[in-house]
């Protein structure tokens, strides 16, 4: 009992609290509350580029959003991420809102809430004209619990959580690139063949 | 302060050494778990007669080798256990929102859903109790609307709204 509380305060570790308080010279810094620190995902949503030159081509607007312990598997959430990887906003949608999984309906509420963010803060002039250039998840904080079984056997079942990220870019979405074609990995290997040299020689 | 948090790191130390941690009643069933076999095996120590779990596990279809992520995740990623993109939803021409082809519209459809249960509560409010359906057909008259010559035996509940542009008069 003493060992196991003596485990649990060093997950604890309140001495670690203190350094969030604590002064940094940089003023863009925020503050954490204690126990909560804004992931990176949230941070990059903070840097702010110098002026553009005015030959410079447009750099486009992007968003980063994210939502973190959702109560879904990261494995089944990645399906859903895979599917609306490289798609435009109107058409990952369209796409979540027909698809029965769970995830389907926590990833479209993110997708909506990017958009709005996007369209106050970010200076998107046209909600439609986002596409979405990454699409992760990422393992949230498990929980062990007991499974108890038949004949006082029991099992460790782990309650599993993950996180949705997501970043939205402005303009269309990139046109797929077109598939390796066998004709193609055939020049590569006669390329390859060719920029052979006989190594040790004049 | 370091003391301070000392003490309190202490404090918590008395408050939890009666709490355990989520998985601590293992400790408490592992021993029923134990206990009958340590019991079975003394009792059956002369000869192992009783064909227990162990015996039949010799030749259970077991994996040799654990699969490698590589291998996980080519099983995972394979295309036929990706989702596939739908093709088959439009838009739909009566309220602009997005349904399938072969369904009808989401909106829409709760929308009718919602006037008919407040008809149906109407119907209820008119005949009183359960089983009192009349034996003639029954016509939603909504606001401004006068009985026609062609309803003149049917049941007539009135409805306190405008007439929605979806539900055609006759």
């Amino acid at each position: 009992g003493a060992a196991l509380a003596r485990g649990l305060l060093g997950w604890a570790r309140p001495e670690r609290w203190l350094p969030s308080c604590s002064l940094f010279p940089l003023s863009c810094i925020h503050t954490s509350t204690t126990l909560q620190k804004t992931g990176k995902w949230e941070r990059k949503n903070w840097i702010v580029y110098p002026p553009q030159l005015p030959g410079e081509p447009r750099r486009p607007a992007e968003v980063y959003h994210c939502r973190r312990d959702i109560k879904y598997s990261k494995d089944k959430m990645w399906y859903l991420a895979k599917l609306i990887k490289g798609m435009s906003i109107d058409q990952a949608l369209a796409q979540l809102e027909f698809n029965d999984k769970k995830g389907a309906k926590v990833i479209k509420e993110v997708l909506l809430e990017a958009q709005d963010l996007a369209v106050r803060k970010h200076n998107v002039e046209f909600k439609s004209n986002l596409h979405i250039a990454e699409s992760l998840t990422g393992r949230g904080r498990y929980m062990k619990r007991i499974r108890y079984h038949a004949k006082g056997r029991f099992g460790i079942m782990k309650i599993v959580r993950c996180h949705y990220f997501v970043k939205l870019v402005e303009g269309p979405p990139p046109p797929p690139e077109p598939r390796r074609t066998g004709f193609d990995q055939a020049k590569e290997y006669v390329q390859q063949l060719r920029s052979r040299t006989i190594v040790h020689t004049l | 302060l370091r003391a301070v948090l000392q003490r309190c790191c202490r404090r918590l130390q008395q408050g939890l050494g009666g709490h355990s941690p989520p998985w601590g009643p293992a400790l408490a069933v592992q021993a029923p778990a134990f206990l009958p076999h340590a019991a079975s095996a003394g009792s059956d120590s002369d000869a192992e007669a009783v064909p227990g779990l162990w015996d039949s596990i010799v030749w259970m279809a077991v994996p040799k080798k654990r699969r490698t992520i590589e291998v996980n995740r080519c099983r995972r990623r394979h295309p036929s256990k990706l989702i596939k993109e739908k093709r088959n939803i439009d838009v739909c021409p009566e309220c602009g929102n997005l349904k399938q082809k072969h369904v009808l519209c989401g909106y829409c459809y709760a929308k009718v859903k919602a006037e008919t249960r407040l008809i149906r509560m109407e119907i209820g409010k008119k005949e009183g109790g359960p089983f009192n359906a009349p034996t003639v057909e029954t016509v939603v008259l909504y606001d401004g609307e006068k009985p026609t010559e062609k309803d003149e035996g049917k049941r007539i509940i009135e409805r306190a709204r405008k007439r929605p542009s979806w539900f055609v008069q006759n």
